[in-house]
């Protein structure tokens, strides 16, 4: 997988997020260069799901700016979401489809790598034997994997996942933790949230902890 | 332009500047309206067909160009709060809201009421009491809108959305309507001619208009200096206020 | 372009709406002249309904499973994105209704040589009811209670459609010059299909706030 490793920036500043009359975080900063990953951490009903939203610009922050490489997301939105992958806590599979043409899908509408095949993107997430089973037959765990399925044919450098590792059994943990940690090798950059915490090897992190932006 | 509009649609600038307007235009409603009422009910003549039941016109009329009027400044203050994201216009689209559909209730019962004498019945589907009841519909549908969300924003920026949509559609709809009346409805009714209006009754009817501009004026800027000031009840310059007057 | 459809209950509104035609001589009265001159208001109102029950489908499953989302944040005009799923509704809507007005206006002795204009004006007019109540769908969608709130919305907008469709068919059941009606129409639909995607947008990026 070849990324294009120019230098990259994301910058949050001043980013205040206010819901039903209510600040949940205020004067956030942050800033993320190639090959770092940033984890977000909070009790519930920190706003962490909604930062991560802002930073996708699919919410507006009531206050602050989000840049990439100095310009604000929203004035670039069209080249901001070409570098951008998110993965919400909603896994975005259609149940009623099958493995087979849930991945298709994946593959027809991102832009990804081309050289990987349906049946070897299964593989990737272990649900070769799965294929032609329809996904509301699947459980919890095998959905994600599907989703998670775009992880390994992005050609974005951004990720930004929202609780990547619930309901994932141990082995595909790891699986997900080496393709995040190659992923940063190759220059891209990482932001998620996790209650369970993660490990992503020698690659450089750091944490953001949501509650210390919370108003008194 | 925008640094302008920016500083003058700022919750606390808003709040400073719209006191004098809303203290003034007051004051004008209330000489306006005790002058046309007195000319309108008094000193107009008779209307030589219908006797004195014309006279809610004085009211009927100016609520009915209101009730458009109030539309029209509410998808104006729509497109403020969604392109520049003025709080200030977030909470006029909603007081916009239920002011408008007051004027048009207003204009339907006075039309409701004017019609009984005139045509024999409460209610006549003419093409301009259908087009004022659609009106009320749509100004419903952006007050229902406005609440449904729990977060206030949310639903003055979807109320907006709503606002901008209608305010397309109105041209379109009252043509329908008017087309709709003439096809189905012969002449059989006698029409109010404006244009023949006699001079000594087109002046209380024009203060009147006035009078009811400068009446929701004054209102919309009552209403939003206090939703601004709940608004933004954590804001220190609120706090500073407050403090003041206790 | 869309693949991302659903085949689901999507046959309800269509029996819903044969069912509400067929109510109509049960509770007025099975007189023939009564009927026929009451049929394109009827089979038009209950076309509206049928279809505004229909509306939620666009995008509740969409926004329930996060596709939507990701749909929005897809590189690329999300405008056409839009306009290909509301194409998509009125293919799966607007079209069968096309197909099943005729039948059921026989049932209301609807003049057989004025179903041409009925068919005509389902079709032109079809796509715009489900433009306009696309964007009440996409402002109510974080709601709870969306469906009825967007009903409301949206059926004052469905005025002008009802009547310029209803008077062509009546002009053409009277053997009147019937052009006009659909040009008014067709201006409707082209103004519609080229403004309403905007304002779904938008209304997709509030609901999302």
């Amino acid at each position: 997988m070849s990324l294009n490793t120019s230098d990259n920036q994301l910058t949050g500043v001043a980013l205040a997020c206010e819901r039903g009359g209510r600040v949940l975080f205020e004067n956030l900063e942050f800033s993320l260069h190639n090959g770092q990953a940033m984890i977000i951490q909070g009790s519930n009903g920190v706003g962490k799901t909604s930062l991560l939203r802002i930073i996708t610009g699919l919410s507006q922050s009531t206050n602050g700016v989000v840049s990439w490489n100095q310009h604000n997301i929203e004035s670039i939105a069209e080249q901001y979401q070409h570098e951008l992958l998110y993965i919400g806590h909603l896994a975005a599979v259609k149940t009623e489809l099958t493995v087979r043409e849930n991945l298709q899908l994946l593959m027809r509408f991102w832009p990804s790598d081309t050289n990987c095949s349906v049946a070897e993107l299964a593989e990737f997430v272990g649900l070769r034997q799965r294929l032609s089973v329809t996904c509301a037959r699947l459980s919890a765990g095998q959905q994600r994997r599907v989703s998670l399925a775009r992880l390994f044919i992005s050609t974005q450098k951004l990720w930004i996942l929202d609780e990547p590792l619930t309901a994932l059994d141990v082995d595909f943990i790891e699986v997900i933790e080496n393709r995040l940690q190659n992923h940063l090798k190759a220059g891209g950059m990482v932001i998620l949230t996790t209650h369970r915490g993660i490990n992503l090897g020698d690659q450089f992190s750091f944490e953001l902890n949501l509650g210390e932006y919370k108003p008194h | 332009m925008m640094q302008f509009i920016h500083k003058y649609g700022s919750p606390r600038y808003y709040y400073q500047w719209s006191k004098g307007w809303q203290k003034w235009l007051s004051i004008i409603t209330v000489v306006l309206l005790v002058i046309g009422l007195y000319q309108g009910f008094f000193v107009a003549p008779p209307d030589y067909q219908q006797g004195e039941s014309y006279r809610i016109i004085f009211i009927h009329v100016p609520a009915a160009w209101m009730s458009m009027f109030v539309y029209m400044v509410m998808a104006f203050a729509g497109i403020m709060a969604l392109v520049w994201r003025i709080k200030v216009a977030e909470i006029v689209v909603g007081e916009c809201a239920i002011l408008g559909a007051s004027f048009t209730a207003m204009a339907l019962i006075t039309g409701m009421l004017w019609g009984k004498p005139m045509w024999g019945t409460y209610w006549v589907w003419d093409a301009r009491l259908t087009s004022e009841l659609v009106l009320l519909f749509l100004y419903f549908g952006v007050i229902a809108l406005h609440g449904a969300f729990d977060d206030p924003r949310t639903g003055a920026k979807a109320a907006s959305i709503l606002a901008i949509v209608g305010v397309i559609n109105i041209p379109i709809i009252k043509y329908s309507v008017e087309w709709w009346n003439t096809l189905h409805q012969p002449a059989t009714v006698a029409k109010f001619d404006k244009p023949s209006m006699h001079i000594s009754m087109l002046i209380p009817l024009l203060i009147m208009a006035v009078a009811f501009k400068t009446y929701f004026l004054s209102l919309l800027f009552m209403r939003s200096r206090s939703e601004v000031l709940a608004r933004e009840k954590n804001a220190s310059w609120v706090k500073e206020i407050l403090k003041e007057q206790s | 372009m869309l693949a991302i459809r659903r085949r689901r209950e999507l046959a309800n509104p269509l029996v819903f709406f044969v069912i509400v035609v067929s109510l109509f001589p049960l509770g007025v009265s099975p007189d023939k002249e009564l009927l026929s001159q009451m049929a394109p208001g009827v089979i038009w109102v209950t076309a509206l309904l049928a279809t505004l029950m229909s509306m939620d489908v666009m995008f509740r499953s969409d926004y329930d499973d996060g596709s939507l989302e990701q749909l929005l944040l897809l590189p690329g005009p999300k405008v056409l994105l839009i306009g290909a799923k509301i194409t998509a509704h009125w293919a799966s809507i607007g079209l069968p209704l096309v197909v099943l007005a005729p039948i059921m206006s026989l049932l209301l002795y609807f003049p057989t040589h004025a179903i041409g204009s009925l068919v005509v004006t389902l079709l032109i007019s079809t796509p715009i009811l489900s433009l306009l109540g696309s964007v009440g769908v996409a402002l109510t969608l974080s709601l709870r209670s969306g469906g009825i709130l967007s009903s409301l919305l949206i059926l004052p907008f469905y005025i002008p459609v009802l009547i310029f469709s209803t008077m062509a068919i009546n002009a053409s059941a009277n053997s009147l010059p019937v052009s006009g009606y659909y040009a008014l129409l067709g201006a409707f639909l082209i103004i519609s299909a080229l403004l309403i995607p905007f304002a779904v947008v938008a209304a997709l990026r509030v609901s999302y706030n």
